[in-house]
């Protein structure tokens, strides 16, 4: 058999893997590469910035806690970086009326904690729903699972799915799945029986059915922590997914830039896509020499968790528009942005040529999350209305700002 | 915050040794060094968190610190069982720590029989010596551990030191689960989710004041919900305490009858119909009529209760009136997620395990097993596990059934008597915190029984009863002074682990007792080094923690947020991430000072009902196993029925054939001569064991009820009306065994022919502050055992009053109403 040109096979590898992945529309976002974000290896962990500096005494969680402000974690709270950090600016003026009625100090962030928040924040999404067994029972029967296996009596044409009770996240559900993958498509084959393929939420709704019926109840219980999006990084050059996504997923001559593609959905959300991404890309990758990948303990949690955030970093931003954003949202009135003051603005505030402050989305977002008590006395009690950014906005500011402070450098 | 210096000496008592109102004792004992940090200080404050360590309760406790001196205690408004309350005792917790009659340095008997100072080089030279020498006989068996500290942790401890010796010798003090093992298969009693129920049926537990945590259950029920949610109580009892008084409905019933009155609710649940049916249909075994092995038509318990337990017929037991059963019973079936309890009277007698099996029963009729707001398990905390060790070849002496009992024995009693009468001699024996001659009914026996014993090693931080029948009396740092590692308190419905380091370094000459034990191990070498390899307590309690750490499971306990925040979590599969070292983990959880999983797992029914029938057993067959092993011992051919009818008769039972393998009424046995039946109570003041060396516990204790600095006796108006007794009459209240004075007081709701006594004064040692104060009821108590577990009753004594003087007209008035005669 011969094989259809190279750009052909990329054209038709890219549109396969878009389509299979649901691109619901680019984000716009870029690979983290390069974007100077630092993830945490425990996104979970912003939560306890999120109480301790004060945000659980307004927000819930996803339906849970506080109501005072808008809850989060229920797709309300979504986009890149800068997106979320536009958020959290424009929503100064309301909080900190309630800071100032509850007598409470101003939560300066730094750089590292603003990260950690925000990853957090963006984190949420992830954990997915959980599952119902109501639901699973019809994803089990709908999918054909039921044909070939078990649960609780013994071994059918498949393994007896008892086995899975013991796992409480349907992570390991699909990861058995996943490695289970190619012996199961083989058979279905033979079967003539159509491969299973799963919608969002479904592999939560079969593990929890699994659970349910599987006789006696578990005597373990496993948990799993949340993926680790650095590991991830790792498993994704070591499972040879770069070989056709390129290092930092942003596509190869085979295969698409994973970060255009909206993967800011729940971790079984984004294995189902795997799934069913993996059925129509099993031929291909034999051809390329990828073998299926095999995943275990953590691997493929970390695996989508480096996915997930991907659409979280920010695309390089405009600087020409940038110096727009600086003048329109009256940052000029105090700020100095180049060498000599523009009007009594140095006298204000501190002069931004040199400085660091936008050395990294973090940095630019903690100087300005910082200073907003002041801004909010300089411009409300003027009553001016509060400077709202979008995300773009952010990335433009940043990039301007950034060639500032090149400019400003002394020459090496 | 900085304090003015007047302020904070006023907070110490300005000075060493100070305070000390005209013709009192000295109250707070404040070293010098510290005086001079006070006076000098900068007077800064800092704030720490920690554990209670004065009751098994585990409560979290903010010690507020002023130039690193603790100056106050509150509760910790974070921790998941105490919500920010505390008891009277955990708040005069300050008062134990400054305590003056605190032993200042070990001790050791002199050759007249006083106790002088030694050094802890002696002390511990002396005790390895002996260890050494017994393990080179072959006599390890012979070294005896009585602990009265509730840790898992320390208990695991405790059992490894044990081990290397060759000793299985190691008994805590507290409740035996003999019920739950009889009925659910499992050793650990399950917890109660008191916090989720909208009705607690209570059968002689003082919710609010007694039990293992009445200050969880007190922010379970009350201080952490809505008012409009609050949980509804009804009492069961012979007394109206604080908690009862606070019930929806009090049903006063006889003593000895709670088990029989859970069965007429039983009765009426079935024969309304109001029970769970699906769940008696899955998850029970013994309801209705069986048929065994053999082809026999057993009894089911539905029988046994439309036969034998009818309102009419249980009214006539208890003393009530019989719509008071169906009231109850139509309230419990109309709750939606109610929950019965047992405790006090219900676990001290000797019917205690078929009333606890009969309270069980009822939950399980209304299906509260793994129902939020029932009887669950609470997660088990996964700490690392230890290396095991060797068996010892002898079994623990606490361990084996007499021929009198079918499963137990009473701890201190089997070492009593195994001294006394030789069979299980003690060359060496540990009492850690804990008084046992004091509070036990065999304590004089074992008073008896210590002064045989070559060595008595007392380790505890006062001089008490025991410690002072001690040869060796080594001191032990206070809560405050000490690392604490405190698990899961019993009956609560989700895991907690206390962690705390010192909040001071110890104010005098003490030792933690970990160490102690480590430092044995190390001066014996071999097997007993060998099973201890930790350098000192706070590293063995970090290699436990390693698994907590590394498991990502439960929460450091941080604020409320964080407890939403498991939940949301497992509810879909996740956990924290594991952390890769424990260092950070380690850090976090020292200086929150506790942990905490509330997220327990659904269906696990193994954990639930570890039985053969993988049920809740309305017909225990393990009881039917032991009885039918009483039975036929030494009747070679005897059927299994007439095997388990024997059995019962040899316990002295007046149940026979399957009934007495179900929950049923067995009448109290009770002891010796008199017209009234003597039930001790413990009043919150009383808990743990070291709340008496406090001043102001003392000044409140007998405070509601009148009578402060003396011990009372409370009678129902009736009783005391037939006794020609008025309130304020002083009387001897007399056993077969001793007597002891007390003033009647007439309380408005109390069992006709009962006497309720308070527990917790009456001490003789000098260690206690209330030294001389008040009576001891226990002193006067005659044995009698459950003839399940074994355990000594608490409330089969009948005792006599006898009147010594009335009321002096410038005594106390009347209270309650009460009548004089």
């Amino acid at each position: 058999m011969t094989a259809p040109p190279r750009s052909v096979r990329a054209a038709a590898a890219a549109a396969l893997a878009l389509a299979a992945l649901g691109a619901l529309g680019a984000t716009g976002a870029a690979a983290q590469a390069g974007s100077g974000l630092e993830l945490p290896p425990d996104p979970l962990g912003g939560r306890v910035l999120f109480a301790a500096k004060g945000c659980a005494q307004c927000h819930g969680i996803a339906g849970r806690g506080r109501s005072i402000g808008p809850n989060l974690g229920e797709g309300h709270f979504s986009g890149s970086f800068l997106e979320l950090g536009a958020s959290l600016w424009n929503h100064v003026p309301g909080m900190s009326v309630t800071f100032d009625v509850a007598g409470l100090p101003w939560p300066e962030l730094e750089e590292g904690e603003m990260t950690e928040l925000l990853a957090f924040l963006y984190f949420i999404e992830y954990l997915g729903r959980p599952g119902v067994a109501a639901a699973g029972q019809e994803v089990f029967a709908d999918q054909g699972c039921a044909f070939c296996h078990e649960i609780g009596a013994g071994e059918g044409i498949g393994p007896d799915l008892a086995g899975l009770e013991r796992f409480a996240s349907p992570l390991y559900v699909a990861q058995e799945i996943w490695n289970h993958g190619p012996r199961m498509l083989a058979s279905m084959r033979e079967l003539g029986m159509r491969a299973p393929s799963f919608a969002e939420g479904d592999l939560a709704d079969l593990a929890a059915y699994v659970r349910q019926q599987a006789e006696g109840g578990a005597q373990e219980r496993l948990l799993l922590a949340p993926g680790d999006p650095n590991r991830g990084h790792e498993v994704f050059a070591a499972k040879g997914c770069s070989k056709c996504h390129g290092r930092d997923a942003r596509g190869g001559e085979d295969a698409p830039d994973l970060s255009q593609v909206d993967l800011h959905r729940s971790a079984e959300g984004i294995a189902a896509t795997m799934w069913n991404h993996g059925l129509v890309m099993g031929d291909f990758m034999r051809e390329r020499g990828v073998g299926w990948p095999i995943f275990e303990d953590s691997e493929l949690a970390d695996l989508i968790a480096y996915l997930f955030f991907l659409p979280f970093a920010d695309l390089p931003g405009d600087p020409a528009r940038g110096a727009e954003v600086f003048a329109s949202r009256s940052c000029a009135d105090c700020h100095a942005a180049g060498e000599l003051a523009a009007g009594g603005a140095a006298e204000k505030g501190p002069r931004l040529a040199g400085s660091t402050a936008a050395a990294s989305p973090a940095a630019l977002m903690a100087a300005m999350w910082n200073h907003a008590p002041m801004m909010k006395t300089a411009i409300l009690g003027e009553a001016l209305p509060w400077p709202e950014l979008a995300g773009a906005d952010l990335r433009d500011l940043r990039a301007f700002l950034g060639r500032q402070a090149a400019a400003a450098a002394p020459p090496p | 915050m900085i304090l003015p210096r007047r302020d904070l000496l006023k907070m110490l008592g300005v000075g060493a040794g100070a305070v000390g109102l005209g013709g009192c004792r000295q109250a707070w004992s404040v070293p010098d060094r510290l005086v001079e940090l006070a006076l000098r200080g900068p007077g800064l404050e800092s704030q720490v968190q920690t554990i209670c360590g004065l009751c098994a309760g585990g409560c979290g406790l903010t010690v507020r610190l002023v130039d690193g001196l603790p100056v106050g205690i509150r509760g910790n408004p974070h921790h998941p069982l105490n919500r920010g309350g505390l008891c009277p005792v955990g708040l005069a917790g300050l008062e134990v720590l400054y305590a003056p009659g605190r032993l200042q340095g070990p001790l050791r008997r002199q050759a007249g029989g006083e106790h002088g100072a030694t050094t802890w080089e002696e002390a511990l030279d002396e005790i390895a010596t002996r260890l050494t020498a017994l393990t080179a006989a072959g006599q390890g068996d012979r070294v005896a551990f009585l602990s009265g500290e509730p840790s898992e942790l320390f208990h695991d401890l405790a059992r490894r030191f044990l081990h290397g010796l060759g000793s299985a010798n190691l008994s805590r003090l507290d409740d035996a689960g003999l019920a739950h093992e009889l009925t659910q298969g499992i050793a650990r009693a399950p917890g109660y989710d008191l916090g989720g129920a909208d009705l607690v049926v209570s059968f002689g537990l003082d919710l609010y004041e007694d039990g293992p945590t009445p200050i969880h259950a007190t922010a379970a029920m009350i201080g952490s919900r809505p008012t409009e949610q609050l949980g509804a109580l009804i009492q069961v009892g012979t007394r109206v305490s604080p908690s009862a008084s606070k019930a929806e409905i009090f049903a006063l019933v006889r003593p000895g009858t709670l088990g029989a009155f859970a069965l007429g609710i039983a009765h009426t649940l079935v024969r309304e119909g109001g029970y769970d049916r699906a769940f008696v249909a899955e998850h029970t075994f013994g309801f209705d009529d069986w048929t065994d092995e053999d082809g026999r038509e057993r009894l089911g318990f539905r029988r046994l209760l439309l036969e034998r337990y009818y309102p009419d017929r249980v009214a006539a037991l208890c003393g009530c009136d019989p719509a008071l059963i169906v009231r109850v019973a139509r309230r419990l079936a109309a709750a939606a997620a109610p929950v019965a309890v047992a405790g006090g009277d219900a676990v001290r007698g000797t019917n205690a395990t078929w009333t606890q099996m009969a309270v069980q029963a009822l939950n399980a009729l209304t299906g509260a097993f793994d129902r939020p707001g029932g009887v669950v398990m609470p997660p088990p905390i996964p700490l690392t596990p230890l290396a095991a060790l060797p068996a010892p070849p002898a079994p623990s002496l606490f361990a084996a059934a007499g021929d009198e009992t079918a499963f137990g024995v009473d701890p201190v009693e089997a070492l009593a008597a195994g001294v006394l009468d030789g069979t299980r001699p003690v060359e060496l024996l540990i009492v850690l915190d804990t008084n046992p001659v004091f509070s036990s009914p065999a304590g004089d026996r074992l008073r008896e029984a210590l002064a045989r014993i070559p060595t008595v090693v007392a380790l505890a931080s006062f001089m008490d009863e025991t410690a002072a029948a001690a040869e060796l009396v080594l001191p032990t740092p206070t809560f405050l002074e000490r690392w604490q590692g405190a698990t899961t308190p019993r009956g609560v419905a989700f895991s907690t682990l206390g962690l705390a380091p010192p909040v001071v370094e110890p104010l005098t000459d003490a030792r933690h007792p970990g160490d102690v034990l480590l430092e044995l191990g190390r001066r014996l070498g071999g097997e007993a080094a060998a099973a201890l390899p930790w350098s000192d307590y706070p590293a063995y309690l970090k290699q436990r923690i390693e698994g907590l750490a590394l498991s990502g499971q439960g929460s450091v306990v941080t604020g409320s947020f964080e407890e939403s925040w498991i939940q949301f979590l497992e509810e879909r599969g996740w956990r924290f991430l594991g952390r890769k070292e424990i260092e950070s983990f380690w850090r976090t959880l020292t200086q929150e000072s506790s942990w905490w999983n509330p997220v327990r797992s659904r269906g696990d029914w193994g954990r639930l009902f570890a039985t053969a029938s993988g049920r809740y057993e309305f017909f225990s067959r393990r009881l039917e196993a032991r009885l039918v092993e009483l039975g036929a011992a030494g009747e070679g051919g005897a059927s299994a029925a007439e095997a388990l009818a024997r059995g019962s008769a040899r316990l002295g039972l007046e149940a026979e054939g399957d009934e007495a393998c179900m929950p049923h009424h067995e009448p109290e046995a009770a002891r010796g001569e008199g017209e009234l039946t003597l039930l001790p109570f413990r009043p919150i003041t009383a808990r743990g064991s070291l709340g008496v060396t406090s001043p102001m516990v003392l000044e409140m204790f007998g405070y509601t009820a009148f009578s402060p600095w003396q011990t009372w006796a409370e009678l129902a108006a009736e009783t005391a009306h037939e006794l020609d007794l008025g309130d304020g009459d002083e009387v001897r209240v007399e056993s077969d065994r001793g007597h002891f004075a007390a003033v009647v007081r007439i309380h408005p709701a109390a069992a006709a022919g009962t006497v309720h006594v308070p527990l917790g004064l009456g001490h003789e040692a000098p260690g206690s502050l209330a030294a001389g104060i008040g009576a001891n009821p226990v002193g006067i108590m005659l044995a009698a055992r459950d003839p399940l577990s074994g355990r000594l009753s608490r409330t089969a004594t009948r005792v006599r009053l006898a009147l010594v003087k009335r009321r002096s007209r410038g005594g106390p008035p009347p209270r309650h109403g009460g009548s004089e005669a």
